[in-house]
C-alpha cells in the first residue's frame, strides 16, 4: 500500500473514533412520523363548508400515539398562510373547534362514540386499527402507510375530498353506500 | 415497481423505499418536504421486502430524491447525476456526456459504470459504456436515483466495475392525476405531460410524453461548423395492478432523438413486464422481462440492437441469522453493425447470449454485526465466464453510526469494437482481448452525529489488471488491442447534510482521486495509457435548499471540479440556482439557472470522438402543474 494511502486510512480511522463520540438522539418511529405528517398534509385536499378562518386545528382525541412528533411535524408548516394548532382532548364534541380530529379512543370516549358525537359536523375524522372508522382510516399496505376514505361520511358532514386524495385511497366507501 | 433497488445485499428489493439518505431514517422534519404522494411511498417497514434497512447498506451509496431533482433545474439525467458526489459528470456537447465513478472518465474509457433504469441495464454492450443519446428518462417521473460507487458485480453483473446508478421511477399509484411541466430557456427547452388514472380499485395506468430541445454549443475550434443541437421525444404507457401481495406492471415506451439536420438519429422501443410477490415469510419474488429494439443511425455507422432479457430473484430468511437472496438472468441480443468508413466488422451481424446466477447471504454475526457474502457467475457467449464475488461487513454501533468495509472483484467485459473492429492499414482484430478486472477494497463510515447532521465518508483502494492497451508492432501499424495495462487508484468520497431549521438544509460534499497506471512487462501502448481516462483529482460541492416560505423555494449549488489529467481541461467552478414560487396548490413557477458563473466552460476534451465544445450558461423559466 502506498504511503499516502496508509495515511488516508489512518485519518479515516481517527475520524471514526472521534466522530462516534457525539451522542445522537433516537429517531422517532417512522410509521408514527408518516401518520403525523399525513394529518396536516390532508388539509389542502379537503374543503370545509366554512373555511377555517383561524388557525386550522388538529385535534388528538383520547389516546395520543404521536406525542411531540406531531408538534415537530407541523413546525414551520401552515394552511392558508397560518400555522396549524394542536389540541389534545379526552372527549370531543361539535364545539371543540376541530377541523381534523384523530380519534385515538379512550375509556372516556370510544372511537365509535367520538364518531357519533361528531356525526354531521364538518370535522375530518381520522382513525386507525379500530372497528369504527373515521372518514380517513390508516391502513398499512405492503409496508406503506395508506388510507381508506369514507366518502359517504364526509359528504354527510359537507366536506369535499379532492379527487387526488380519492385516487390515492386504498378503497373508497361511496356516497351510495357500499365500497367502490 | 421493480427490483431496481436490489443492492449490494442491502437495500429493499422494491422500488418504493425511502427517498432519503441511507445514513439515517428520515426524521419527521424530513417528511415535511414530501408531497402527499411521496409520503404514501415511504417504506415504513423493510421486513416485508428485504431484511436490511437502507441505513445499513455497506457501500458508498448516495440517494438523489425526487425533491432534489425538482429543485435542481435539470433537464436531462446526467444533469441530475451532477448532484451525486460519488460520480464524475462531464458534458461533451449538446447531446453527449461522459459519466463515471472513481476515475476512467472520457468518451472512450467511461465503460465501468452500470446504469439501470427500473432494474434494466442500459449499458451499451457493443461499444461498451453508456450511450446517453439513447437513454431517455422522464425526470418528473423519477422517484429517486441511487448512486453506488464501487463494484456491484455480485448483484448487477459484469461492467458494474466502478459503480452502479439505479434510476427508480414513481410507482403508478403515486402519480395519479394530471401533471405538466414546461420549461423554456436560453440553452434548453423541455416539456413533459403525464396522466395517471385508475381502471379499477387495483389497476392503475400512467401515460407519459415528453420532449426536449437543446441548442448548438459553442465550438472550441473556431473553424468547427458542425451543429450538435439535439432534440427528441419520449412516450410511455404503463399499467399496474396492485394487490395485497402481488404487483404486476406492464409498460411500453418509445423514444426518438435527433442531432441537428438528422446527422444522427437514435430511436428505440421497449416493452416490459414486472411481477413482484410478497411471500408470507417476509421474503419476496421478483420476475422481470424486457424486449427492446434500439437503432442508431449516424454519418459513419448504423447499428440496430434487439434484445430480450428475463430475470428473476427470490429473497428469504433462513433461520434467525441468515437472509438469502439469489437469482438469475438470461439475456439474448441480436446486433447489426454497419460502418460507412474503413473501420469495419468482418461479420456485421451477430447474436450474443448471456446467462448468470448469483446468491448472496447476509449473516447476522451479532445483533450489531452483519457479514454479507455473495458470488455471481456470469457466462457471456462472446467473452466467456466471469466470477464476481464480494464480501461486506457492516458494524452498526450503539450511537446509530455505521462502519462498513468491503472487498470485491468485478470485470468489464470485452465488446465487439475491441475484438472485431478492423482496418486494412491501422487495425487488426483482437479476438483474444479479454476482460478488464478490478479488485476493490473499501472502507466507510456513516453517522448522524447530531440530530440534524448526517455524514458519510468512504475510502477505496482499487487494483486494476488487464486494462486495454493499443499494442503496436515494429512496423507501428496495424495496431492490436491487448490487456497490457495495470494500476491502482485510491481516494475518498464524503458528504454531509445539515438541517439548519425546518425548511432549510445545507449540504457539502467532496471527492479525491489518485491514479497510478503502468504497462505490464512486455507490452507497449501507442495511446500512452489513455485507458486510465481523464479525471479531475478533486471535486467539491456545497448546496442550500431553503423553503423561504411555504410558497417559495430557493435552491443553490456551487460546485468546483479540479483540472482534468491527460486532457487540457482547466479546473472550473460553477453555480446552479433555482427559485420557485408555488402560485396555487397545483401550479408553480420557477426561474432556473445552470452554470451561471461563466458564459461558457470546458468539461471534457477528446477531439478523436467528437468536436470539442463548451458548456454554456443556461437560464430557463419553468411552469409545473399538478405538483
Amino acid at each position: 500500500m502506498p504511503k499516502t494511502l496508509q495515511n488516508l486510512f489512518t485519518a479515516i480511522i481517527a475520524l471514526l473514533l472521534t466522530g462516534g463520540a457525539a451522542a445522537s438522539q433516537p429517531t422517532a418511529d417512522l410509521e408514527t412520523a408518516v401518520k403525523a405528517t399525513y394529518l396536516y398534509k390532508f388539509a389542502p385536499f379537503v374543503t370545509w363548508p366554512d373555511p377555517p378562518g383561524d388557525n386550522l386545528t388538529l385535534c388528538i382525541v383520547g389516546a395520543d400515539p404521536f406525542g411531540d412528533v406531531l408538534d415537530r411535524a407541523i413546525a414551520g408548516q401552515g394552511y392558508n398562510g397560518r400555522p396549524f394548532r394542536i389540541l389534545r382532548l379526552p372527549v370531543v364534541s361539535t364545539d371543540s373547534g376541530c377541523a381534523v380530529a384523530y380519534l385515538g379512543g379512550s375509556g372516556d370516549q370510544s372511537v365509535a362514540s367520538a364518531l357519533k358525537a361528531l356525526k354531521g359536523a364538518p370535522v375530518l375524522t381520522v382513525s386507525q386499527n379500530s372497528q369504527a372508522q373515521g372518514m380517513i382510516d390508516f391502513v398499512n399496505q405492503q409496508g406503506h402507510v395508506r388510507f381508506r376514505v369514507d366518502l359517504a361520511a364526509a359528504s354527510e358532514s359537507h366536506l369535499k375530498i379532492s379527487s387526488k386524495l380519492l385516487a390515492m385511497a386504498v378503497s373508497v366507501r361511496d356516497v351510495s353506500g357500499g365500497p367502490q | 415497481m421493480v427490483c431496481a433497488a436490489l443492492l449490494i445485499g442491502a437495500v429493499t428489493n422494491q422500488a418504493d423505499a425511502q427517498p432519503f439518505d441511507p445514513g439515517s431514517n428520515p426524521s419527521v422534519e424530513d417528511l415535511q418536504r414530501l408531497s402527499i404522494d411521496e409520503l404514501a411511498n415511504i417504506q415504513i417497514t423493510s421486513a416485508a421486502k428485504h431484511p436490511q434497512a437502507l441505513g445499513s447498506v455497506a457501500a458508498s451509496i448516495f440517494i438523489i430524491t425526487a425533491d432534489d431533482i425538482r429543485r435542481s433545474g435539470a433537464v436531462s439525467l446526467p444533469e441530475v447525476l451532477r448532484l451525486a458526489p460519488n460520480l464524475e459528470v462531464a458534458r461533451l456537447n449538446a447531446y453527449s456526456w461522459t459519466v463515471t465513478a472513481r476515475g476512467f472518465n472520457s468518451p472512450e474509457t467511461a465503460n465501468k459504470l452500470l446504469i439501470m433504469i427500473n432494474g434494466r441495464s442500459v449499458y451499451e454492450p457493443i461499444g461498451g459504456g453508456n450511450l446517453w443519446q439513447q437513454i431517455d428518462v422522464n425526470l418528473a417521473n423519477i422517484d429517486r436515483v441511487e448512486v453506488i460507487a464501487g463494484p456491484g458485480g455480485t448483484m448487477w453483473g459484469a461492467n458494474a466495475v466502478n459503480g452502479v446508478v439505479n434510476v427508480i421511477t414513481k410507482p403508478g399509484a403515486q402519480t395519479q392525476g394530471f401533471y405538466a411541466d414546461v420549461s423554456t430557456g436560453s440553452f434548453q427547452r423541455a416539456a413533459s405531460l403525464r396522466y395517471g388514472g385508475r381502471v379499477s380499485d387495483h389497476i392503475g395506468f400512467k401515460v407519459l410524453a415528453d420532449s426536449f430541445d437543446i441548442d448548438r454549443t459553442k465550438p472550441f475550434d473556431p473553424n468547427d461548423t458542425t451543429d450538435d443541437a439535439f432534440h427528441g421525444a419520449f412516450g410511455s404507457l404503463s399499467l399496474t395492478g396492485d394487490w395485497e401481495k402481488d404487483k404486476l406492471t406492464a409498460a411500453v415506451m418509445t423514444y426518438n432523438n435527433q442531432v441537428a439536420g438528422n446527422t444522427a438519429t437514435f430511436k428505440g422501443t421497449l416493452g416490459r413486464l414486472i411481477w413482484s410477490h410478497d411471500l408470507s415469510d417476509g421474503g419476496g419474488v421478483n420476475v422481470n422481462a424486457v424486449i427492446s429494439r434500439d437503432v442508431r443511425d449516424e454519418a459513419t455507422l448504423y447499428e440496430s440492437r434487439d434484445s430480450i432479457v428475463v430475470s428473476a430473484q427470490h429473497n428469504f430468511r433462513a433461520g434467525p441469522h441468515h437472509n438469502i437472496i439469489w437469482g438469475g438472468e438470461f439475456r439474448y441480443w441480436w446486433e447489426n453493425f454497419k460502418s460507412f468508413n474503413d473501420f469495419k466488422f468482418l461479420h456485421p451481424k451477430t447474436t450474443i447470449s448471456l446467462g448468470s446466477l448469483f446468491a448472496q447471504d447476509e449473516m447476522a454475526l451479532r445483533p450489531d454485526l452483519t457479514l454479507t457474502m455473495g458470488l455471481k457467475a456470469e457466462y457471456n457467449s462472446y467473452s466467456g465466464t466471469e466470477w464476481l464475488p464480494n464480501v461486506r461487513l457492516a458494524w452498526q454501533r450503539d450511537d446509530g453510526s455505521l462502519i462498513w468495509g468491503a472487498v470485491s472483484r468485478a470485470a468489464r467485459t470485452p465488446n465487439r469494437i475491441e475484438r472485431e473492429l478492423t482496418h486494412p492499414i491501422f487495425l487488426q482484430p483482437s479476438p483474444d482481448f479479454s476482460s478488464e478486472k478490478v479488485t476493490a477494497w473499501e472502507l466507510g463510515w456513516r453517522a448522524q452525529p447530531l440530530d440534524r447532521l448526517s455524514v458519510s465518508l468512504s475510502a477505496f483502494y482499487n487494483q486494476y489488471d488487464d486494462l486495454r492497451t493499443d499494442t503496436y508492432p515494429a512496423t507501428i501499424f496495424p495496431l492490436m488491442l491487448e490487456n497490457g495495462g495495470e494500476g491502482e487508484t485510491y481516494g475518498i468520497e464524503g458528504w454531509g447534510k445539515y438541517d439548519v431549521m425546518p425548511g432549510w438544509r445545507l449540504s457539502a460534499s467532496f471527492n479525491l482521486l489518485h491514479k497510478h497506471f503502468r504497462l505490464k512487462p512486455g507490452f507497449n501502448d501507442l495511446t500512452g495509457l489513455a485507458v486510465q481516462g481523464q479525471d479531475p483529482a478533486y471535486q467539491a460541492q456545497i448546496g442550500s435548499q431553503w423553503a423561504i416560505s411555504p410558497a417559495m423555494d430557493l435552491n443553490i449549488v456551487l460546485r468546483t471540479v479540479g483540472e482534468v489529467d491527460n486532457a487540457p481541461v482547466p479546473a472550473y467552478t460553477e453555480a446552479d440556482a433555482t427559485m420557485s414560487w408555488r402560485l396555487t396548490d397545483r401550479l408553480a413557477l420557477s426561474l432556473e439557472g445552470l452554470n451561471l458563473l461563466h458564459e461558457q466552460h470546458l468539461e471534457a476534451y477528446d477531439p478523436s470522438t467528437a468536436p470539442v465544445r463548451y458548456v454554456p450558461r443556461s437560464v430557463s423559466v419553468r411552469l409545473r402543474y399538478g405538483l
